[in-house]
């Protein structure tokens, strides 16, 4: 049905509001319909998926809605109890749809709740038809132990074909004194009213240094900013909220130790062993429950890799893998709470907040650019000679390095990107994503099978259990082992693209030149 | 978008009172409804308590300009066109166009987006205008007192559609306004209500539709569990399955 109009306006006080409702009865009927008090509270992922694609998740109890920023209702449903769930939790379809979709495999985590009233009231004509409705909402918003009172809310909504109607009511709130609002959802009055920031992350990489910076200062810069990403991460990893938290403090921690490895000719030696040990150990505590997770989260694939018959054995072999995670997860926590933990997160702030009197570093006052830009060279060089070396009979291990160092380059490039323009570092990036692509799927499936063979030997005989498990652990072996050998195939294809006489004069000119 | 005609040439067959509680019960079913007060004499708007836009007219109507004089209800998902004086020389307003069949599904298409069901409350007589509408709706609902006479309009309105070419498939018939104490009433229901032509669900004579002239409301809205809101429930599924409405 067609969009009606909807004017919102917000008050110092509840008797701002009595008074601007009283103004009303002037020229209407004023008719209180209902009241009605709700607690509620607002879901969304770490980063505000929700929020940034138009939509609103209310938890009401156990019933769950998600609505517009205009309140309407787009799907409902209900949902379990706790701070935290999943789209994959919500048994109706049409709402886990739409929640997969934008929410994807992040955890929907509370933001705040409110206790709300609603005063609903009906302005009617001389015939005693509603011409306009009213809904004036006040209460308290809480979130983390803070309460505050919500700044109150009143909402005209015209009725179809009532214009004038409308008109004049919305008139007579802006004489009572109202301030009109626009564009700010119930969430955003919430937060504002308890002083919050909305939720709003990204994992993707958005630092752009000054292209005059020094070189102490811009890796300094970068450092602090890759701590702040591990920082932002910590307390989803230690809550367990979600397998992004960890995916994200694993790939700030990486991009950590890739600048280490990249800048250590510029670093003072000894701080450069001791943080290069520590991110190294680091990594090495967080892989195993990472390892896991990206198991656990292809469970839907394997089972559709599978005929029926195996999926029985599958969900046994997916329960072992739980188990694991649970024991991992623990060793992981009891790493990451511990003083070493601690020290490196100090180590690493206080490195940076030196002002190079205590800490001297050799050439950290020449400029960062050209030496970045000497690095980001040589890195790209080794690539393209790794790549042109590799044929069909090149073993697994060559394709691995050289996804490594493509990785390695895409960081620096990530890192350095104010220092080049950005079109042309856009396409190379293009590029250099599609060979990633490649060299990404055969290096996970080369992990898989190598994990799935290792479970398979591992399996002690004689339990009708270890036997349904050894079956589909079989038929994922099989199934992967095909899909493997097509990814390999391709690598040849892909790499000359890649490496096409076109594409490398464009990449010298960008990268080179 | 489906076009629901409530329809029969004789006059006081409770054809009102059907359109408003039928819309009303769609509306409740959360089908975008709206209902196009078609009969001059207004009865639909006055009970929705809606009064016509001030440049509206049956010409307008007939253009399909209608968009901008469509009104809430008091209910979601409920709108009304309201009725307008003019509409009592539709015939004449009739240009050569839209003297076409389909005339008015032609100027109702443009709200197919934004409704599900659309409800005419139709006017009792035999016209061109009467013409257009049974071959516009994609149903046609008609109320049957069950008198003599009643029988007698649905009788003329089968051989309507022969004239016009519409299949009587579209007509769908009910027992309006049945009271159990005429032996009349029960004898002609006995006698017709195996025709494929009758839904099974009989609305009774009820005071408590007559109270719809001071209520100004459905009979739903005003208590959702009376004997008159359910009868026309139980009318509505049947008209939600035999047109195939979900």
């Amino acid at each position: 049905m067609d969009r009606t109009r909807r004017d919102q306006f917000t008050a110092v006080d509840g008797q701002q509001v009595r008074l601007a409702l009283q103004q009303l009865e002037k020229s209407f009927e004023v008719k209180e319909a209902t009241v009605l008090s709700s607690s509620e509270s607002y879901y969304d992922t770490f980063g505000g998926d929700l929020y940034a694609a138009g939509y609103l998740l209310k938890k009401n109890t156990k019933k769950l809605a998600l609505v517009g920023f205009d309140e309407e209702v787009i799907a409902a449903g209900t949902a379990a109890e706790g701070q935290h769930f999943f789209a994959g939790d919500i048994a109706e379809p049409e709402l886990q749809q739409l929640l997969r979709g934008v929410a994807g495999i992040r955890a929907l985590s509370r933001i705040c709740s409110r206790q709300i009233t609603r005063e609903a009231y009906e302005l009617r004509n001389d015939d005693r038809k509603i011409v306009v409705r009213v809904l004036y909402c006040y209460g308290t918003a809480a979130a983390g132990g803070r309460e505050a009172q919500l700044q109150p809310l009143l909402r005209i909504d015209e009725v179809r074909g009532y214009e004038s109607d409308f008109a004049k009511a919305s008139g007579l709130q802006a004489d009572a004194g109202l301030l009109r609002i626009q564009g700010q959802s119930s969430l955003d009055l919430a937060l504002a009213s308890l002083e919050l920031p909305r939720p709003c992350y990204s994992s993707k990489y958005a630092l752009a240094l000054d292209e005059d910076i020094g070189l102490r200062d811009g890796v300094a810069a970068i450092g602090r900013y890759l701590l702040a990403g591990m920082e932002v991460n910590y307390g989803g990893v230690i809550e367990d909220i979600d397998s992004e938290f960890l995916h994200d403090f694993r790939i700030a921690v990486r991009r950590t130790r890739s600048l280490l490895s990249q800048m250590k000719n510029s670093l003072p030696r000894q701080q450069l062993v001791f943080f290069q040990n520590e991110f190294r150990w680091l990594g090495s505590v967080t892989g195993p429950v990472r390892d896991l997770d990206v198991y656990l989260l292809k469970k839907e694939d394997y089972a559709d890799m599978l005929p029926q018959q195996l999926h029985r054995g599958l969900d046994e072999f997916f329960q072992e893998l739980e188990r694991q995670r649970a024991e991992r997860l623990e060793i992981m926590k009891d790493a990451l709470t511990s003083g070493r933990y601690g020290r490196l997160a100090d180590e690493w702030r206080r490195f940076f907040e030196d002002d190079g009197e205590s800490l001297p570093w050799p050439g950290g006052q020449q400029p960062c650019r050209p030496v970045a830009r000497k690095i980001i060279r040589r890195r790209f060089r080794k690539i393209m000679k790794s790549g042109e070396r590799i044929d069909a009979h090149s073993g697994d291990d060559e394709l691995h390095s050289l996804r490594i160092q493509g990785k390695k380059l895409r960081y620096l490039l990530e890192f350095f990107r104010s220092f080049y323009a950005v079109d042309e570092l856009d396409f190379f990036h293009g590029q250099l994503k599609k060979l990633q692509n490649n060299l990404g799927d055969f290096n996970d499936i080369s992990v898989q099978l190598e994990m799935l063979e290792e479970y398979g030997n591992g399996l002690r005989p004689g339990s009708r259990r270890s036997l349904r498990i050894a079956a589909a652990v079989g038929g994922l072996i099989t199934h992967l082992s095909q899909k493997h050998r097509k990814v390999r195939q391709k690598f040849e294809k892909t790499f000359s693209a890649f490496a096409s006489v076109k594409n490398q004069k464009r990449f010298q000119k960008t990268l080179i030149e | 978008m489906k076009i629901i005609a409530v329809y029969c040439s004789k006059g006081g067959v409770g054809k009102t009172a059907t359109s408003v509680n039928l819309a009303y019960t769609a509306s409740r079913n959360g089908l975008a409804t709206l209902l196009c007060d078609l009969d001059p004499q207004g009865a639909s708007s006055f009970y929705f308590r809606i009064r016509p836009k001030k440049n509206f007219n049956s010409k307008k109507l007939l253009e399909g300009n209608i968009r901008q004089f469509i009104r809430g209800t008091d209910f979601d998902d409920l709108d009304l066109l309201p009725a307008h004086f003019s509409h009592r020389n539709m015939d004449l307003k009739l240009d050569r166009k839209q003297r076409e069949a389909t005339a008015l599904r032609q100027a109702l298409a443009p709200l197919a987006e934004e409704y599900d069901l659309v409800f005419l409350d139709c006017p009792p007589n035999l016209t061109l205008f009467s013409e257009t509408i049974i071959a516009s709706a994609d149903m046609v609902v008609t109320p049957v007192i069950p008198t003599t006479l009643s029988m007698l309009s649905l009788e003329q309105l089968l051989k309507l559609c022969k004239k016009i070419d519409v299949d009587k498939t579209r007509i769908h018939a009910f027992f309006s306004m049945a009271e159990k104490r005429k032996s009349m009433h029960l004898d002609t229901i006995g006698k017709y209500r195996k025709y494929k032509i009758f839904m099974k669900a009989v609305i009774p004579y009820m005071a408590e539709v007559e109270k719809m002239g001071i209520t100004r409301k459905p009979v739903g809205a005003v208590r959702s569990r009376s004997v008159a809101s359910l009868a026309y429930e139980r009318l509505w599924r049947e008209v939600e399955q035999r047109g195939e409405l979900r």
